[in-house]
């Protein structure tokens, strides 16, 4: 008994639909759950008021901080490094066995898990370098991390800004640093800046790469050699040591919404990007 | 008649491919040189030897010299974005970079060290003025530049040129694409500015070449095959070459 | 002298550039040979087959096998594909074969907020919802194969998604259309022409989220108990090679420091592997 072909097709198209559903209905559900149970505790006092109580009581003002200081290195030193990459990849040199060999170095760097930065960012700036568990130790894992994000995004932005552009900019007598800055660079902004916020969204969640290089430190980081909290570490100790599930969970919804807050700002950044060009 | 621009024996090959075999040509100042013949034939490259734009593209071999004012252009010694600014250069599209119509033009003076307000104010009016555009946007200098027509966008890329005061100016087929009324107001423009200027055009049009140029230089397949005042070109070409391609028998 | 000096300038920037390209190869460098520095001389010590085949793992006592660790490695990895994998692919192939523009406009930017939540939010929602779901409606203690598999073959679904997403749209439109004009239904069309025309693209796309799924930390620990021996069944807890160094790195020294730098040795390892097959299969998409 064959099955008829259509009857074939309107099942498969119900059925794909239906997975598709199920798989935003998980994404809402995450972002529902933790809301829901979140809020309760959650305030801008929470993010402002010191743990009381390894975390028990009070609010998480450390870990904000941490986090925010750990970020704001990392992109600190990854922009510089990965943005200068990605212009010497792409207005400095040609397609070569060189750039090939760059270009693997970078993918490579892509797909190392974070567990394994964090082995390396303990061994290497933590002990060897000396610098114990500290923002430094930290950022300086973290820029690794995040800086083929960086390239990458960079480097498509660049490469989509004409060429026609650049050749006006040479005939009007600039040199290829002042055409990348006063040409390229400004079209493709807003290309770079979502890379940027990506990272800075990959940076706030991460927690193996973190926790064992900046450490996890209830008190406030006021220097670089300090050690210190990001959200997600205060959040995983939270939740791993069973300290307090009201507290866990208004910790993942300031996490959560921050990343959601970021990403939606990436988001419309990617749409200028579109818009300009039309 | 001073000579400002001089090929000697000039040859260009992109690889295999001989683009242009043995020109010599003699570009004088204060006169607008045209140079027509069929797509192909090395117009436009020899433009873009003159400007050094050359430089981007990849396994080029030139041989021959090219000079301005007696000096040689070509040597890896020279200051190309000096010579970039004494010769300016309109595209055949339009090209107004993403800013306003006054930044547009102010960024040839900005990058020459110019930075003061009011002279970088005087320098835009005087460009637009000279470039017949001053007219149409006086009142909008600080809007986007993508706004302007085509003919208007062409005519800022003009103005553009102007701001830097080069001594030589290169058009590369501007009108094409253009309308009538927009062609007619750029070669109005050339026409006043060749009293300061020494102006090179190059045209697919024969007919442009006829209403708008002094000299005219037909190529034809990377080979110079004819050059002399417009008049006798186009009334009494010495070359049967020439007179089939003005009376349009090819192209 | 202007021009001299802005020559010298444009060669000064050149130089710092060159400087910055390299050094992502130069971090790459460092990063395998401090792993390899600190990882491979207890291999020499012990012996490799201890630690690789050893089936006790007891740094303090001097045990350093690892093996029920790979094994459950790869059991996880598995286990993620099997749950993201088939469903990964259908909202793929509805994406790009069925979703009209305005549910694309939906579903896309949905997807990348799920890429972006942390792993430690998976795993904290993973041991409390999954675990007990799976202690209360199949028995033991929750802390299993099973939860592990599910919570990674949720973190895996974007990338599954996004790069097979991205293969079958580069499959051309005419393979489309000259499907349906020989009288295929829409499914005949997708089935028997654009995913077999998709396949590299779509096994890379498993490949590399069995990369990721190797590698992920955070939420495995949280749901994966912690049970030294190979699981016996999907409701058995385990330890995997990430978790084995995570939970044990803050007070671990001398040969146990050694030991979890060995592990990460192995699983760096496994991950290359894994990536130079993906690229292998995407090349030979490429070529095709």
């Amino acid at each position: 008994m064959r099955i008829n072909p259509r009857l074939t097709d309107s099942f498969v198209r119900y059925f794909l639909n239906a997975q598709a559903m199920f798989t935003v209905g998980i994404l809402i559900i995450i972002i529902f759950i933790i809301f829901i149970k979140g809020i309760g505790s959650c305030s801008l006092s929470f993010m402002l008021t010191y743990p009381e109580d390894m975390g028990r009581h009070g609010g998480i003002f450390p870990a904000v901080i941490g986090t925010l200081f750990l970020v704001v290195l990392s992109i600190l030193f990854a922009t510089p490094l990965g943005l200068g990459t990605a212009i010497y990849l792409t207005e400095y040199t040609k397609e070569s066995r060189l750039t090939t060999i760059i270009r693997f170095g970078v993918e490579s760097l892509a797909g190392i898990p974070s567990i394994i930065y964090g082995l390396f960012g303990f061994i290497f700036f933590v002990i060897k370098l000396r610098m114990g568990w500290s923002l430094l130790a930290g950022s300086l894992t973290l820029t690794i991390m995040i800086l083929p994000t960086i390239i990458r995004t960079s480097e498509e932005a660049i490469k989509a800004v004409p060429r026609n552009l650049r050749m006006v900019s040479y005939s009007l007598g600039a040199t290829k640093w002042e055409t990348t800055v006063k040409v390229v660079l400004p079209s493709a902004a807003p290309g770079i800046l979502t890379g940027i916020m990506l990272s800075i969204g990959r940076a706030v969640g991460e927690t193996a790469a973190v926790i064992f290089t900046m450490g996890s430190s209830l008190r406030l980081p006021t220097s670089l050699m300090e050690s210190g909290r990001t959200m997600a570490v205060h959040f995983y100790i939270l939740a791993r040591e069973g300290i307090s599930m009201e507290k866990a969970y208004a910790t993942a919804l300031v996490l959560v919404a921050s990343i959601l807050a970021i990403n939606i700002f990436a988001y419309y950044m990617m749409n200028k990007v579109t818009s300009k060009y039309s | 008649m001073e000579s400002k621009i001089r090929a000697e024996n000039l040859k260009l090959s992109f690889g295999a491919d001989e683009v242009l075999k043995g020109i010599n040509l003699d570009v004088y100042k204060n006169q607008i040189t045209g140079l027509m013949g069929p797509a192909g034939s090395g117009k436009s490259t020899l433009i873009s030897i003159i400007n050094r734009m050359i430089d981007f593209e990849d396994g080029v071999k030139i041989q021959g010299s090219l000079s301005i004012d007696g000096e040689d252009i070509l040597g890896a010694d020279v200051d190309v974005v000096g010579l970039r600014r004494r010769v300016g250069t309109v595209f055949a599209v339009p090209l107004p970079l993403p800013r306003s119509i006054f930044e547009n033009i102010a960024y040839g003076p900005r990058l020459k060290g110019i930075t003061k307000k009011t002279d970088l104010h005087d320098i835009v009016v005087e460009s637009l003025k000279k470039a017949v555009l001053w007219e149409e946007v006086y009142d909008r200098l600080q809007t986007s530049a993508l706004k302007l027509s085509g003919g208007q966008q062409q005519r800022l890329c003009l103005a553009r040129t102007l701001a830097l005061r080069p001594e030589i100016i290169l058009l590369d087929e501007p009108c094409s694409g253009l309308d009538p009324i927009s062609t007619a107001k750029i070669e109005e423009a050339l026409n006043e500015l060749k009293s300061d200027y020494t102006i090179v055009l190059v045209s697919n049009n024969t007919k442009q070449i006829a209403r708008a140029t002094d000299f005219a230089a037909f190529f034809y397949m990377g080979e110079l095959v004819e050059f002399g005042q417009t008049e006798k070109i186009f009334t009494n070409p010495s070359v049967k070459q020439t007179e089939d391609y003005i009376q349009g028998k090819f192209g | 002298m202007r021009p001299v000096k802005a020559v010298i300038k444009e060669r000064i920037i050149k130089q710092i550039l060159t400087a910055f390209a390299f050094s992502s190869l130069l971090f790459l460098f460092l990063i395998f040979a401090f792993i390899l520095i600190e990882g491979l001389p207890l291999f020499y010590k012990v012996g490799v087959q201890n630690i690789i085949f050893g089936m006790k793992w007891a740094p303090t006592r001097g045990f350093f096998g690892i093996f029920p660790m790979i094994v459950s490695s790869f059991l996880v990895t598995f286990g993620a594909l099997v749950i993201g994998g088939p469903l990964g692919l259908g909202c793929a192939v509805y994406l790009a074969e069925y979703a009209g523009r305005r549910q694309r406009t939906v579903l896309k930017p949905a997807l990348e907020l799920l890429a972006g939540i942390p792993s430690v939010v998976y795993g904290f929602l993973g041991v409390l919802y999954i675990v007990p779901f799976i202690r209360i409606f199949f028995g033991g203690s929750g802390f299993s194969l099973l939860a592990t598999s599910i919570v990674l073959g949720i973190m895996i679904l974007p990338t599954v998604i996004s790069i097979s997403y991205d293969a079958l749209m580069s499959v051309p439109r005419s393979y489309r259309e000259g499907a349906l004009a020989m009288g295929s239904t829409k499914w005949q069309a997708t089935w028997r022409v654009v995913i077999p025309a998709a396949k590299s693209g779509i096994l890379a796309s498993c490949i590399l989220g069995m990369g990721r799924a190797v590698g992920e930390t955070m939420a495995v620990i949280m749901v994966a108990g912690n049970a030294l021996k190979i699981p016996g069944g999907l409701l058995d807890p385990l330890r995997t090679l990430t978790s084995n160094i995570a939970l044990e790195l803050a007070y671990a020294n001398g040969d146990h420091r050694m030991g979890l730098f060995s592990t990460g040795v192995v699983l760096l390892s496994i991950i290359m592997v894994l990536n130079y097959f993906a690229n292998v299969v995407i090349k030979r998409n490429m070529s095709k």
